[in-house]
């Protein structure tokens, strides 16, 4: 007894003051008087009410007292009931009586809550009917009908409200807790809506498709035979038309005014295949705007027009410079419409330009083909043709080597892929956020309810109906649910203004987003169903036992309630489980992400393309000794240049694509180990040097290799060590297939001079696969230059286009990029994914511990008789402590068992998420559960002491 | 029993005269009408009620809700000097009456 010196107030359920309570059983007798006599209550103010309903419950309690010593048992509360009523006399007097004074039933400006209401026709007033007695309403009775209408609606709306705020402690947290559920789910379900959902605004979208090609040498790029092309376009039966597209960038403007502008190059019949039309002169005509070479005439996006015309009226027909070229606007876009194409165009295609590409069989086009599909012809159907015609052609053209496979594909889907699994998963992610809310609140809802206990056991006595507690229960889930909803809006509404300026987001189609119709209608149905689970649920359980035989006047089951929170808590310990698992795993794989050995350097490195103004292309187009000569030209140019350390060239940039090959070694290496498929590259000398390429045995190449581009070849360390383990690869002879132009292949043997080490080349997940580089020589194709350099890499950039102008009149700086932005850019997605999974799993640490915390209150609170009793029996503080706190952890625990059994099932779902770590992760999963148990005991520990210091005196007598 | 019209006219009295002293709320004034009267009169909130609010209408009672410590709400009526005016007359009018009714009743049975 010793400690408790400490005569602290008991627990917050018991500052509960007689006040209080008489307050909540006068609020029970008002509300049956309203039950029983609706009509006249209506008639009466809120004080008259009010005091009749006071007056009534003084009986009641007197009665209770007066009649216990009678042993009347059960009937107690309904003999007291009956003599309340007793005393309250005749309705009918009452009213009467009340009628007669001049201003009861009159408007008065003063006093609003006196303004009489005609009674209900359709009410059960036969018994009560009292309109006679009230001469002064009838004038008033078909004007206030609506009026009336209205406050029947809305006098349960405002007893919610109003009960409510009483329990604003409860209700504040309520409704932050739902309105981040809410807003983690309609944020999500925007992003998923207009990306994944949200038809394109072109026609018929259902009947537009890309073709997709999988062959040797064509991987991650957009690449399509003209032959294909031609064969497709006049043969195809299941397609009405195809056309091509790419997007390069380029120069705009001349001089000072000088821009990059990522553009689409277009067949000059795609607008009007995909339904796009403009808001200002024409769409692309064949026979006028193509252009065979370069760039022809442009229709501009409506944002373009804005930010660099300033808007002009006049400027379809103007010409403008573009690649060095001068070509005519011929049209104008509507706002907001764009070409969506493909999956990484997240630059904003500024405007289109027309261009003839097709110009003989034989060639290989670095395009991507869109088709639209003849009318009522499947997808699958126009792949097969596509194939058979395909395959034909090959046979035609006498084409050997790999068959390359066909394949179209819905537009929608090849916008969406690379963003549906990673959006699906966070929205599946957010929905679990809501039920979390839902059901924390549900268990605050249920918590508070005890407290209404008395006030709902006294209505169920006095004969309420359990509907109309249900209802009320309803009213108020309702009405949390929609304050949370419009929060949740505003939330959704912050975090799409703060995602669209965060320039790491490379999700196509990203501008599309907005809270649109359906994002509405979807945080409606969702403000239904949270109002349902969180309102409802207690509602139902609270009336339940308020209305079984063993609740009198608030005591008894409660025990009951509080061990009915358990499966909340369970459940909301479980789910937080499974957030915090899923976002621990995401974290290990941008670690290991960012771990990862990319094999070069990529900071100070800038990397850029140039391009040619048609006067001036002639002998440089396409390969040639006159294009090496150039490219020659310009690296000795760019070595002179004081800030640059080194400079080189190459065919392929890592994390561009690839260029594929089979690789096969001497007939013993090639009976052990089969034919290699790797990629190669065509590079200038200084490449590894430049990029930070480690040359781990032997030489690189030099000018003279460039005279015999293939006699040589430097490989990667994989390659090496696969094709020859136990010796050096230097000297040995590697014979590589290359594809050709037509889409065949053509063999030739070159030997190893050098070994360099492995780089990521698809992207930073690709598994490690064998490469090869080669000299680049007059027949190579395609130039990045790469640049080293100890100043910022972009601020060459003007510096570099003034070079290339000195060198040619028609050369500028094309496509020029740190390559360092490069590399973050291809972890945006995961960075996205991984921040939205990170604020889910912190709101669901936060809000799990805050129904652990608040079930264990609760239960002090229940419990304080029994904790005053073992106290006075002589418990320590440490016993009752741990009392709860073990109760705490056993609830915690149980949640942590089923979540981890929840979690080793739906973490499958990361398969294609994670890197270097597996899905069901242990080191995740262990630490996981640790934060959870540690969150546990924090939120168990303020209860804990709270039981520890309740007085037994007052625990006791508090009941 | 009484009939309406006495306890009627008396109510109105009994309750002015029970607040002559002290404020009390109405249930109390209730109750003590129906103590003080040995149970003869028994008090009814339909009839208690309006009569109160009928006074407080003519201000002869004001009327306000108070909590006090450890108690419920209660509205509690005070006496106005109106009403301690009225007070005045109507137990003088009721005095008069009364001696006018016990002075008939002696003549009668004094015959």
């Amino acid at each position: 007894m010793a400690n408790r010196k400490n005569t602290s107030l008991p627990p917050d359920g018991h500052k509960e003051s007689v006040a209080d309570k008489h307050a909540k059983m006068v609020s029970a007798w008002r509300e049956l008087i309203r039950d029983r006599a609706p009509s006249e209550a209506d008639a009466l103010g809120q004080d008259e009410i009010e005091e009749i309903a006071s007056m009534l419950d003084e009986g009641y309690q007197e009665a209770l007292i007066s009649l216990s010593a009678q042993g009347l048992g059960s009937r107690l509360e309904h003999a007291a009931r009956e003599s309340a009523f007793e005393r309250l006399g005749d309705w009918d007097e009452l009213l009467a009586k009340l009628a007669r004074r001049p201003d009861v039933f009159t408007t008065n400006a003063t006093e609003p809550s006196r303004v009489a209401l005609p009674p209900p026709t359709s009410q059960r007033s036969t018994v009560h009917s009292t309109s006679h007695l009230r001469p002064s309403s009838l004038p008033r009775q078909r004007g206030s009908f609506i009026a009336m209408a209205l406050s029947d609606w809305f006098r349960p709306l405002k007893l919610a409200s109003r009960s409510l705020w009483r329990a604003r402690a409860v209700a504040i947290p309520s409704i932050l807790v739902l309105s981040l559920g809410l807003g983690a789910a309609v944020s999500l379900f925007s992003l998923f809506q207009s990306i994944i959902l949200d038809d394109l605004e072109y026609t018929d979208v259902d009947r537009l498709g890309v073709v997709r090609i999988n062959a040797l040498g064509r991987v991650g790029m957009p690449r399509i035979s003209a032959s294909n092309v031609i064969d497709f376009r006049e043969s195809a039966k299941t397609i009405s038309e195809l056309h091509l597209a790419n997007f390069p960038k380029h120069s705009i403007g001349e001089g000072d005014n000088f821009a990059l502008v990522r553009i689409a190059s277009v067949d000059a019949g795609l607008p009007a295949m995909l339904g796009v039309r403009p808001a200002m002169g024409r769409l692309f005509d064949e026979s006028l705007d193509v252009a065979e070479e370069g760039v022809g005439n442009v229709l501009l996006t409506h944002e373009l027009w804005v930010s660099r015309y300033s808007a002009d009226p006049n400027i379809v027909g103007k010409s403008i410079p573009l690649a060095q070229k001068r070509v005519e606007v011929v049209g104008v876009l509507k706002p907001g419409q764009t070409l969506w194409l493909g999956p990484s165009q997240s630059d904003n295609i500024g405007l289109w330009s027309a261009r003839s590409v097709v110009q003989r069989r034989g060639t290989i086009l670095r395009y991507s083909a869109y088709i639209r599909l003849a009318q009522g012809i499947p997808f699958s159907e126009a792949g097969t043709e596509l194939q058979a015609l395909a395959d034909r052609g090959r046979m035609e053209d006498g084409e050997e080597g790999e068959r390359p496979t066909y394949q179209v594909v819905p537009l929608m889907e090849h916008l969406t892929e690379d963003s549906r699994s990673a959006l699906s998963l966070l929205f599946g992610a957010s929905v679990f956020v809501l039920l979390l809310a839902c059901i924390n609140v549900a268990g605050l809802l249920a918590a508070r309810s005890l407290g209404q206990r008395p006030e709902w056991a006294l209505r169920a006595a006095l004969g309420a109906s359990r509907a109309r507690l249900l209802l009320g229960g309803l009213i108020e889930g309702f009405i949390l649910a929609a304050v949370s909803s419009m929060l949740g809006l505003a939330m959704t509404y912050l975090f799409l203004q703060l995602a669209s300026r965060s320039a790491s987001l490379d999700v196509p189609r990203f501008q599309n987003v907005a809270i649109n119709r359906e994002v509405l209608l979807f945080a409606v149905l969702t403000t239904v169903v949270t109002a349902l689970l969180a309102g409802l649920l207690p509602a139902w359980r609270a009336s339940k036992s308020a209305f079984s035989s063993n609740v009198r006047a608030g005591r008894g089951g409660i025990a009951g309630t509080v061990s009915g929170s358990t499966p909340l808590v369970v459940a909301q310990v479980a789910l937080a489980l499974i957030l915090l698992a899923g976002t621990g795993v995401l974290l290990r794989t941008l670690a290991q992400l960012q771990r990862v050995e990319l094999g070069y350097q990529a900071d100070q490195l800038l990397t850029f393309d140039f391009s040619l103004n048609s006067d001036f292309a002639g002998d440089f187009e396409g390969a040639g000794a006159a294009r090496l000569e150039l490219n020659q030209t310009i690296v000795r140019q760019l070595e002179e240049l004081p800030e640059v350390e080194s400079v080189s060239l190459t065919n392929q940039l890592p994390l561009g694509g690839q260029n594929l090959a089979s690789y096969s070694f001497d007939e013993a290496s090639r009976q052990n180990f089969g034919i290699l498929t790797g990629s190669f590259h065509r590079i200038f000398p200084r490449y590894f040097e430049t990029m930070g390429i480690t040359l781990r045995e032997g030489r690189e190449f030099t000018e003279t290799d460039m005279k015999n581009p293939n006699a040589s070849v430097v490989v990667s360390d994989y390659l090496a060590a696969s094709a020859w383990p136990d010796e050096s690869a230097i000297g040995k002879h590697i014979t590589i297939e290359f594809a050709t132009a037509n889409g065949g292949t053509e063999p030739r043997e070159s030997r190893v001079i050098g070994v360099v080490s492995e780089v990521r080349e698809v992207d930073l997940r690709s598994d490690q696969s064998p490469q090869a580089y080669l000299a680049y020589g007059e027949n190579s194709w395609a130039q990045d230059f790469v640049v080293r350099t100890h100043v910022p890499p972009s601020t060459l950039v003007p510096k570099i286009n003034h070079m290339l102008s000195q060198i040619g009149p028609g050369l500028v700086v094309d496509d020029a990029e740190a390559f360092a932005d490069r590399v973050s850019s291809t972890m945006g997605e995961n960075r996205l994914a991984l921040t939205v999974a990170a604020a889910f799993s912190v709101l669901a640490l936060v809000i799990a511990s805050l129904g652990i915390y608040a079930s264990m209150a609760q239960r002090v609170t229940t419990r304080t008789r029994e904790i005053g009793l073992r106290t006075a029996m002589g418990a320590q503080r440490s016993d009752l402590i741990n009392w709860v706190m073990q109760r705490g952890l056993i609830v915690t625990g149980t949640g942590i068992c089923l979540g981890l059994l929840a979690s080793l099932a739906l973490l499958r779902l990361l398969d294609g998420f994670v890197f270097g770590v597996s899905p069901r992760d242990p080191v995740t999963l262990l630490s996981v559960c640790g934060l959870l148990f540690i969150a546990a005991i924090a939120a168990c520990w303020l209860p804990a002491h709270r039981a520890s210091r309740v007085d037994p005196a007052i625990a006791l007598a508090s009941e | 029993m009484f009939s309406p019209a006495l306890k009627k006219g008396s109510m109105e009295l009994l309750i002015l005269a029970l607040l002559e002293n002290r404020d009390r709320h109405g249930y109390e004034i209730g109750k003590l009408i129906e103590t003080a009267s040995g149970g003869t009169l028994v008090f009814r909130i339909s009839s208690l009620y309006p009569t109160l609010a009928k006074l407080e209408d003519r201000g002869l009672v004001s009327g306000r809700w108070r909590e006090r410590a450890g108690e419920r709400r209660r509205r509690y009526y005070r006496l106005t000097s109106a009403g301690r005016n009225a007070l005045e007359e109507q137990k003088q009018e009721f005095g008069n009456y009364v001696n006018a009714v016990f002075g008939v009743l002696e003549n009668a049975s004094g015959k």
